[in-house]
Order: structure tokens, then C-alpha cells, then sequence
């Protein structure tokens, strides 16, 4: 039981620094540790917006996992400084897209719990990475 | 006669006067203008009871305008309740998703595995259970407390617990139950509750310093002769102390494996992520 392997896809990441603003611990944990293992470069956690838009400050990002509703506080205003600069955006909430506003939209929603692989295929989709063969 | 307008509708009743529902601000009035827009002339019995019958209408049409109104927003309040619920519920999925991880990661066989999930599902079911009960008022720590060793058959002697009122909102709630039942747990397997002597005390103060309060939680455990057969791995247990409650709730943690017991406290600040807002304020408005 304990050499569990996760069966998520091999997605090719390499050379892409992902910023995840999540304030949940496991969940975060689980983000990040997938985009790592797909070689991804891990910008935070960051468990509020405060310390996202920090984050976001002092570091080139080629993407950003964003939650919504962090400690009660919702990510829009970051989630719209991130289309002003063109930054490609993952929404993870457990919230439904229907709450998205509409200058936001289209943007990509994944729903909690989230799909891991979903989310790298997103990801990969979002800065346009050219598909890669990757054997496991 | 047209009893039912809307808001700034002027119902034209009769030739002698006419019944505004509502003023240019929306508030809800009642105006009676008089036809011929004077109204220097005593009003003739004639018009005082044309007024009885419109004031009678007015009201009516005043009331169906707040009923409506009320309707409109118990369905937009429905709704906002529906997203809230349905976040809610993600949310502890996805908790459960991830207590599932970690157990698996963790466990030796299938057998330990059910055990340890069962029970740390168990441990979130209760708080869920309190949280739905207390709602926004947020869960007393004390509650938390004795509902976890309750479930866990501890008796209330085996124990030493002593703290002021704190009450916790659902996230801090949800991970210091489980790192309660965490540390229960060990200590009931090889700790000071394994019954081979020791005491267990947990105790918590609150206190405050320059902006901030915070409450002190400590699980103390002395008197137990071999700790030291404790597994050293860091478990589930360990990762909620050392990095769950940091990560979320900027907590200051500290676990120990002592020769005497577990040390274990949670330097947990109170404030709106934690606790709700009189507690917050109070503790730091009474400077304790």
C-alpha cells in the first residue's frame, strides 16, 4: 500500500513555472506534487490572494491554478490582473462555473474535487506546448 | 378603479384623486393627489369616503408590492444558498479525497488502511454534525475536544482538559478535530491514554500581543515509560500539526516525541479565518 504510485498521464511540463493559489493544504500539496512529477516549476503555494499577487509580483509565471474563494475572500480582482497581463488561468473551485462573472469568461473551470490529469491537460492546453510523447 | 401599480405608478381611481404606491426613491408612501391639484378646499364627504375605499386599495397594493418584492429576494438568497451549499460540499469531498491519499500512502495493509479511514472519516463526520448545528457561531474547542475522545471511549478522568472559550469556525474546526483525533489516536496506542500509566492534560489560554490574538493549545503527555516504541514516521497525524495547520491557518506548531510523552501545541492566531468576529475582537479589545 505504501509504494501507491498516482496513475495520473505523463504530461510534459518541463520549462513552465505554474503559480497555485489554493488554501487548502492537501489539495495545494497534491497540485504542486503533480505538476512536479510532469516537471513543472512550482511557483508557491500560496494560501491567500495577499501572498499570491506577491507571488505573481516577483516571479514570471507562465500559468496560474487560482481557487476562488480563499479564506472567504474571492480571487476575481487577481483572476482579472492575470487577463490584463495575458497570463494564462486555471480556475480549481468548488464553486460552479455558473458564478464566473462575464468578463472573466471564457475562462478554464475545473471543478473540485479536481481531475489531476484534467488539470495538466489544461495546463499544457493553456501555454501551448506542443504535444510530446512521454513514456512512462 | 386599478388598484395595483408598481413603484412611481400613479392608479388613476377616481376623477377627483389620484394614489401614488410609491415615491421617486422607490420607498414605499402612499400620496393622495387631488384631482384639480389644489387642495385649499375643504374635502366634501363625497371625497373623505372615496378616500376610505382608495386608502383600503393603496394598502392592498402596497402589501402584494412587498410580498413580490420579499419573494424576489428569498429567491436570490435561495440561490447565493445553493452556490454556498454546493462549495461546501465540494469542499469536504475534496477533503475526504485527500484523507483518503494520505491514508493510503501511509498505511501497511489493506486491513490498517479501513481502519485508519473509517476512523479518520468518522472524525470528520462529527465536525460536520457540530458544524451544521452551530453554524456561523463556530464550534467551542472544548466541544471539539471532548467529542473526539468521547467517540474514542476516553473517559473524562483519563484526562485533564481546561481552557476558555474559543469557538472555531468550519475550517479551523475541521482540521484541529482531526489532528485531535490524531493525537487521541497515538496516544491511546502507545501514549499516556495506552494504559500503562501517564496523564494526558489539554489546555488551551488565549492572549494577545500588539495587533493579533491567538489562543495556546497544548497536548501534554507525562508519565509514559516507552514512548519510544512510537513509530518515528511522519503520519497523517504529523503533517496536519506540521504543515496543515501552518499552511492554512498560519498556526505556529510544535510536536515532540519526548521520554515522558507527546508535546504537542498549536499557536493558532484568532481572527476571521479561525474564529468569528466578536471573539476575534473581543479577545483583542479585552487585551487578555
Amino acid at each position: 500500500m505504501a509504494k501507491h504510485r498516482s496513475t495520473v498521464a505523463a504530461v510534459d511540463l518541463n520549462g513552465l513555472r505554474v503559480l497555485v493559489v489554493e488554501d487548502d493544504y492537501f489539495i495545494a500539496d497534491e497540485i504542486c506534487s503533480t505538476l512536479r512529477r510532469c516537471e513543472a516549476e512550482v511557483v508557491g503555494p500560496a494560501s491567500d490572494l495577499q501572498r499570491g499577487m506577491q507571488l505573481l509580483h516577483e516571479a514570471q509565471v507562465d500559468c496560474v491554478v487560482l481557487d476562488v474563494n480563499l479564506h472567504g475572500e474571492i480571487s476575481f480582482d487577481l483572476a482579472a490582473e492575470l487577463k490584463r497581463r495575458n497570463v494564462p488561468l486555471i480556475f480549481a473551485s468548488g464553486y460552479d462555473a455558473g458564478m464566473l462573472p462575464e468578463a472573466l469568461a471564457p475562462s478554464v473551470w475545473l471543478e473540485k474535487p479536481i481531475d489531476l490529469a484534467a488539470l495538466l491537460y489544461a495546463v499544457k492546453a493553456a501555454t501551448h506546448r506542443p504535444a510530446r510523447a512521454v513514456l512512462p | 378603479m386599478q388598484p395595483v401599480g408598481h413603484a412611481g405608478q400613479i392608479v388613476a381611481t377616481t376623477t377627483m384623486a389620484s394614489v401614488s404606491l410609491a415615491d421617486a426613491t422607490g420607498a414605499h408612501a402612499i400620496h393622495f393627489l387631488w384631482s384639480d391639484g389644489r387642495d385649499l378646499e375643504p374635502p366634501s364627504h363625497r371625497t373623505l369616503d372615496a378616500l376610505c375605499v382608495l386608502s383600503a386599495a393603496a394598502a392592498v397594493a402596497l402589501r402584494r408590492l412587498q410580498d413580490a418584492e420579499d419573494a424576489g429576494r428569498a429567491i436570490e438568497r435561495g440561490r447565493q444558498e445553493t452556490f454556498e451549499s454546493q462549495h461546501r460540499f465540494r469542499n469536504v469531498l475534496s477533503f475526504v479525497r485527500s484523507i483518503v491519499r494520505r491514508t493510503m500512502q501511509s498505511a501497511e495493509s489493506p486491513e490498517e488502511f479501513a481502519l485508519h479511514l473509517e476512523a479518520r472519516i468518522g472524525a470528520l463526520s462529527r465536525t460536520q454534525t457540530t458544524l451544521n448545528v452551530v453554524g456561523t457561531a463556530g464550534v467551542e474547542i472544548e466541544d471539539l475536544v471532548r467529542t473526539e475522545l468521547r467517540a474514542n471511549a476516553i473517559r473524562d478522568e483519563q484526562v485533564d482538559i481546561a481552557g476558555p472559550s474559543v469557538r472555531l469556525r468550519a475550517r479551523a474546526a475541521e482540521t484541529m478535530a482531526l489532528t485531535l483525533h490524531e493525537l487521541a489516536i497515538n496516544s491511546l496506542k502507545y501514549g499516556a491514554l495506552s494504559g500503562r500509566g501517564g496523564r494526558t492534560s489539554i489546555e488551551w489560554s488565549t492572549g494577545s500581543s500588539r495587533d493579533a490574538s491567538r489562543m495556546q493549545f497544548r497536548w501534554f503527555e507525562s508519565g509514559v515509560p516507552i514512548a519510544s516504541t512510537a513509530p518515528r514516521h511522519r503520519g497523517f497525524g504529523r503533517e496536519l500539526i506540521e504543515n496543515t495547520l501552518p499552511y492554512e491557518l498560519d498556526a505556529l506548531t510544535r510536536f515532540e516525541l519526548t521520554p515522558g510523552g507527546v508535546h504537542c501545541t498549536v499557536d493558532l492566531p484568532l481572527n476571521l479565518r479561525t474564529t468569528n468576529a466578536s471573539v476575534a475582537f473581543a479577545a483583542t479589545a479585552s487585551g487578555r
